[in-house]
């Protein structure tokens, strides 16, 4: 910490803190366009932020000066008022006045900025230069060239942070505009994060255009749960109705950014399934949430119809009551932590059958659930960033948890990391022989692996093969390493910990120590085929479409055709639900839910609702709370509070959590003190 | 005289609670007529008498009520009545481009405005966007006029008509092509000085 | 009776004309009542500067047509707590003494009708004053009975307002008709008429006169003597809980009453049917006579009703106790004396 003085007051900063940040220390505020943490060094490219320094000749840049001890700093000072304002003056000579027209005003720096440093008149009279407005950047993104004050974020996103080098800055002068090579469209997995970072209204969301103004709108904060990363993002909501989603800045979870599925898929918000292979077919007609299921319905003369709720869990129950004990259920991966212990309390307690699954993958033994996801071999995700190396296995980030990606890129870029990629055959040959590779990198190393490495017949022996890699790196004891997992969906480690699996309770518990059903469960292929063979004749499907998972497509093709019974939470009419389902609930859009999920890393994050149901939509708890009520099974959940303090309840290591205590940037239960009831390896054996 | 406490001296003033000084607020009260007092009974005789005249001068006088409906109260020509929006008139496209200035200004949130962009082939504003959703609920407006200031382009102004009952509360919601026609009907106007 | 009546009076009716002369009266004061009604509210409007009832009829003389017609139609309800008998008779008790009061008007001395005498009034009873205060007695049952059956406070407090007040300037009323009698030496209402023929009694009574006056508009619950109604204090008095018919006819018994004190005022007053300066105009026009005087009388209560504000009760009290009673026994014993000195 340094010592400076800034317009006259005494602030203490970090030493080589740049200006504009250690003046906040003194509530100062140094206007920039610019600046942006996120985006790397500053390039001083406004010139906004100009600051006097006593004995410094010239006057200096606020953002690319770093704070020294005793520095005088003033931003008040005649000479820093009147370059500010003849900055300010210099970058509306062209910019257009259409305020009204522009999406950004209301929510616009360049305004905010005019109002607070500017003087208020302009000298210049002659014409503004013009641009043919407003061009298509890319499908999502619009282009105002005019109003464009050449700040460079876009470009820097482009080629420093996404890397993905499309947007390039053009011509000279007043004539630089900035385009893609050869008017290309630009697209990337993270285009729509130049939006949020124009400082002006240059660049704009076509799907967005036109649809509100900033106080039109509310925010509200949720979690996009269209993918594990699970990032953070601020629901833009007018007229109960998701019109746009923006990042919101955790830097344990997102560190500011969003990828274009996140951000555009909103006009389908809670129709997509959980897929990317489903993305690609959810239908066009999702469109502003057109085709979204908003009543229940039934299978009548083999066409699905219309009726009330009382009808359709009448239904329900009356074919659940049939299949009786020979019911097998799959929660989807968007469904949340509570929703899954609901689900899983309703087969286990209710119908008596221990068939419940939500994981893609197959399931695995017990123990080597336990121990992958033991504490203290559990990274972060800024561990990524900061990590000596980062082993890659099987997975490919930027489709699994494409933001992880931009962490990947970030770590390489600006910290060195060292990016390596392993096959599951070479962790197979030898987990020993990869860790020697490994261990000239560096101490800190995380192990990225996707769900799948352990799928198939031979993914214990891939699993053990990871452990086996792990001890060998000794990750659980280096601060900083650890094993890192993508979930093939969302919520797949909370599903897991909540206990929607074939063969483990709440918190990864044994469900043949609570006596409840036989420990014998089926995972979701074993409920494949055995609905195939006759031998389960009822299905119950949380918000999930087996013919959407690309494993096994026609054994569950047989499986659904057999089923006497399928029981399915759905968004949208996808394949299996329209050709198979008998009783369809109507399901929840994450924009309108009420519960927890958990990160890959073990934080758990609060969804909360943003807007109201649609049509006669309900709660998914309270659907399967009053399924499992008409079965005689009281569940003693009325509220959605009730049922994660049920969920907190029921897993050992999230005992004592609240969802105050989780708020808006989640709590990683690892490093609650609850963590120390998680089960180890030996307290099983 | 009330209010006028007795000055008293230092060493009484110790214990002595002073008294309250009405000041101001000394209000000169009417006082029936003193009983028996002949001069009373004639002054109560005379005011009475003089009250029978005020009254009868109102016949004289004749009556001052406005017949409403027959007969319309013009109004100054800066009478805020209800809101006019307003075309260009030599391309008759319309002044509002849907900025939501209007509903923003507006201190009772009755304003809600829902934008679209202008193509070449449905053109209606000259700008880029326009208000394809312009409701004012003029049974929430105030007549305030913060709209019409609030308004960049003078596509809002406030007219004269103040003839706005309705049987129904969503007559009250009157829509952008409303606010675009001529009132059926146009409230008399007065001069300024009038 | 008719015995008797012809002794007094000094012809003879025939029982058919009797009956005929009730129901004219009868209808008479029928007509007149709405007459009064609208006549009052398009004179208070204009005392208020404004146009009063305008869109029933023409210049809306149906307005009060209107009124009682709706007031006819409405439902006949009673509070639970009211008793059920009394809460019903006791406005028919109001309306009965009213016309009853009504019938003792002379609008003209005895015609030669077709042969017959008839007298222009119902009935000229030898003890005119006595019958009015009688019948002014009963009437205050109307009220009383009104406001204590309707088992609501509102009621019951216009009701006992309304007791005290008729009591206490029924006394005075009386008083000030005392010095007429004593001049005029009878007690029947032609023949105070016939005394007014040199000079009408307004002129050597008018001290009389105007206690007669006062405690009329106080006889009649009238402003600015309206305490048992009070809309403002108590809304209503007492007949807060009275609605439609029954409402009806305590408005019909009020304006009647006012009909009967301008009737005997101008009877005693202001020399009934007489014309003054000696003009003697042929019989038929007696009974307009009489109604243009009473007329009179009765834009002077609405005149009055539009100027003056309510009293407060101890102000009406007062009032009547020691300034209306002292004043109508000196006229009293003032006039007696002169009386007999004169003669």
């Amino acid at each position: 910490m340094i010592t400076f003085t800034i317009d006259g007051r005494e602030v203490r900063a970090p030493e080589n803190a740049m200006l504009v940040d250690a003046a906040k220390h003194g509530d100062v505020e140094i206007p920039v366009f610019c600046y942006e943490p996120k985006l790397g060094n500053p390039v001083g490219a406004c010139r906004m932020c100009l600051v006097e320094i006593e004995g410094i000749p010239k006057l200096q840049t606020g953002c690319s000066t770093p704070a020294k001890d005793g520095m005088v700093v003033h931003t008040q000072s005649e000479r820093a008022r009147v370059a500010q304002q003849a900055v300010v003056e210099f970058l509306l000579i062209n910019h257009p006045l259409d305020c009204p027209v522009c999406d950004k005003g209301g929510e616009c720096p360049l305004q905010d900025i005019t109002f607070g440093w500017g003087a208020g008149t302009s000298r210049f009279i002659e014409p503004k230069r013009h641009f043919v407005k407003p061009l298509a950047l890319s499908e999502r993104i619009a282009i105002d060239r005019e109003r464009c004050i050449l700040c460079y974020r876009c470009v820097r996103f482009s080629q420093e942070i996404s890397e993905d080098n499309q947007l390039v800055l053009v011509e000279r002068g007043a004539h630089s505009y900035v385009a893609t090579f050869d008017g290309h469209p630009y697209e990337a997995t993270f285009t729509g994060n130049i939006i949020e970072l124009c400082p002006v209204g240059a660049l704009t969301s076509r799907p967005y255009r036109f649809r509100a103004r900033p106080w039109d709108i509310e925010d509200a904060g949720s979690v996009c749960t269209l993918c594990p990363s699970q990032c953070n993002v601020t629901l833009t909501v007018r007229d109960e109705r998701v019109i746009r989603v923006l990042a919101r800045d955790n830097g344990e979870v997102d560190d500011g950014w969003l990828c274009d599925r996140g951000r555009f898929a909103y006009p389908a918000l809670g129709g997509l399934p959980a897929t990317a292979a489903a993305l690609a077919d959810a239908p066009a007609a999702a469109e502003n949430g057109a085709g979204r299921i908003t009543e229940p319905m039934i299978r009548d003369g083999g066409q699905l119809r219309v009726v009330s709720w009382e009808r359709a869990m009448t239904e329900a129950v009356a074919g659940l009551r049939r299949a009786g004990e020979r019911v097998g259920a799959i929660a989807g991966g968007q469904a949340t932590n509570e929703e899954g212990l609901l689900l899983a309390r309703l087969m286990r307690e209710g119908a008596g059958s221990p068939h419940v699954d939500s994981r893609a993958a197959g399931t695995l033994e017990l123990e080597l659930h336990l121990a992958l996801n033991e504490p203290r071999l559990q990274a972060r995700v800024s561990d990524l960033e900061f990590a000596h190396a980062v082993l890659v296995l099987e997975g490919d980030p930027i489709r699994d948890a494409p933001i992880l990606d931009l962490r990947l890129r970030k770590g390489v870029r600006r910290h060195g990391m060292k990016l390596i990629r392993a096959t599951r055959e070479e962790l197979l040959a030898g987990p020993r022989e990869l860790a020697d590779k490994l261990a000239g990198a560096g101490e800190e190393i995380v192990v990225l692996w996707a769900e799948r490495l352990t799928a198939g017949p031979d993914g214990s022996r891939a699993a053990a093969a990871l452990l086996e890699l792990a001890d060998a790196l000794s990750l659980g004891d280096v601060e900083g390493a650890g094993l890192l997992e993508i979930p093939a969906h969302t919520n797949g480690r909370g599903l897991r910990e909540a206990g929607v699996l074939p063969n483990a309770g709440p918190g990864l518990s044994d469900p043949a120590a609570t006596g409840d059903a036989s420990p014998t469960g089926r995972d979701a292929a074993g409920i494949a085929e055995e609905l195939a063979a006759g031998e389960l004749t009822g299905l119950y499907l949380l918000q999930s479409d087996p013919l959407l998972e690309p494993a096994d497509r026609e054994v569950w093709e047989r499986a659904l055709e057999r089923a006497a019974t399928v029981v399915a939470h759905a968004s949208f009419l996808t394949e299996g639900i329209r050709e198979h389902a008998d009783v369809v609930f109507p399901s929840e859009a994450y924009a309108e839910k009420e519960g927890t999920i958990t990160h890959p890393d073990g934080r758990l994050q609060r969804l909360r609702p943003a807007v109201a149901h649609p049509g006669s939509i309900r709660a998914e708890w309270s659907v399967i709370v009053e399924l499992a009520s008409r079965l005689g099974l009281d569940l003693e959940v009325l509220t959605g509070a009730m049922a994660s303090a049920q969920l907190f309840e029921s897993v050992p290591f999230y005992a004592g959590l609240t969802l105050e205590e989780i708020g808006g940037k989640g709590v990683r239960w690892q490093e609650r003190e609850a963590a120390g009831a998680y089960p180890t390896r030996e307290q099983l054996v | 005289m009330p209010g006028a406490a007795p000055e008293t001296s230092p060493e009484a003033s110790a214990v002595k609670v002073s008294l309250w000084d009405p000041g101001e607020d000394v209000v000169q009260v009417q006082r029936a007529p003193a009983p028996g007092a002949l001069r009373s009974a004639w002054r109560a005789f005379r005011e009475t008498a003089r009250g029978l005249r005020t009254t009868f001068g109102r016949i004289a006088e004749g009556p001052v009520t406005m017949e409403y409906p027959e007969e319309k109260v013009p109004v100054y020509p800066r009478f805020r009545g209800r809101h006019k929006l307003h075309r260009f008139e030599d391309t008759g496209l319309e002044k509002c481009v849907g900025c939501s200035l209007c509903a923003a200004a507006c201190p009772a949130d009755c304003i809600r405005v829902v934008a679209a962009e202008n193509t070449p082939e449905n053109r209606v504003s000259p700008g880029e966007r326009y208000a394809a959703v312009y409701e004012i609920n003029l049974s929430r407006c105030i007549f305030c006029g913060y709209c019409e200031v609030a308004c960049p382009f003078d596509a809002i102004t406030m007219g004269h008509e103040y003839e706005l009952s309705s049987y129904d509360r969503s007559d009250l919601i009157f829509t952008k092509e409303m606010l675009l026609a001529e009132p059926l009907e146009r409230a008399p106007l007065r001069n300024e000085g009038e | 009776m008719s015995v008797g009546l012809m002794s007094l009076v000094g012809y003879y009716e025939p029982v058919w004309i009797q009956i005929l002369k009730a129901l004219v009266i009868f209808a008479v004061a029928l007509q007149l009542v709405p007459v009064v009604l609208i006549a009052e509210r398009k004179l208070l409007g204009r005392f208020q500067g404004r146009y009063g009832p305008n869109r029933v009829g023409p210049y809306g003389a149906l307005q009060p047509m209107a009124d009682i017609l709706k007031l006819l139609t409405k439902e006949q309800f009673r509070p639970t707590t009211s008793v059920g008998l009394l809460f019903a008779l006791a406005p028919v008790i109001s309306i009965l003494t009213a016309v009853a009061a009504f019938a003792i008007i002379p609008f003209g001395d005895v015609q030669d009708i077709f042969g017959t005498k008839v007298g222009l009034y119902g009935v000229d009873v030898s003890i005119g004053p006595l019958y009015l205060f009688a019948f002014g007695a009963v009437a205050f049952y109307g009220i009383m009975l009104g406001g204590w059956s309707s088992g609501s406070k509102y009621s019951f407090l216009g009701a006992m307002r309304g007791a005290a007040q008729l009591i206490s300037y029924e006394v005075s009323q009386g008083l000030a008709l005392l010095g007429v009698i004593f001049t005029a030496q009878t007690l029947s209402l032609t023949g105070i008429v016939h005394a007014q023929a040199g000079m009408w009694y307004i002129v050597p009574q008018f001290v009389g006169f105007l206690i007669f006056l006062v405690a009329g508009f106080a006889e009649t619950n009238r402003a600015p003597f309206d305490l048992t109604e009070a809309d403002a204090e108590l809304v209503g008095g007492y007949n807060t809980e009275f609605g439609g018919g029954r409402f009806a006819s305590y408005y019909f018994a009020e304006y009647l009453n006012v009909l009967v004190v301008a009737g005997v005022v101008t009877t005693v007053f202001l020399g009934g049917w007489l014309l003054p300066f000696g003009i003697d105009p042929p019989g038929w026009v007696d009974p307009i006579v009489v109604l243009f005087k009473m007329s009179l009388i009765t834009f002077l209560f609405i005149w009055v009703r539009a100027t003056l504000p309510r009293l407060r009760y101890d102000q009406l009290m007062s009032f009547g106790w020691k300034v209306l009673l002292p004043l109508a026994t000196l006229n009293a014993l003032a006039t007696a004396v002169l009386v007999v000195v004169t003669h």
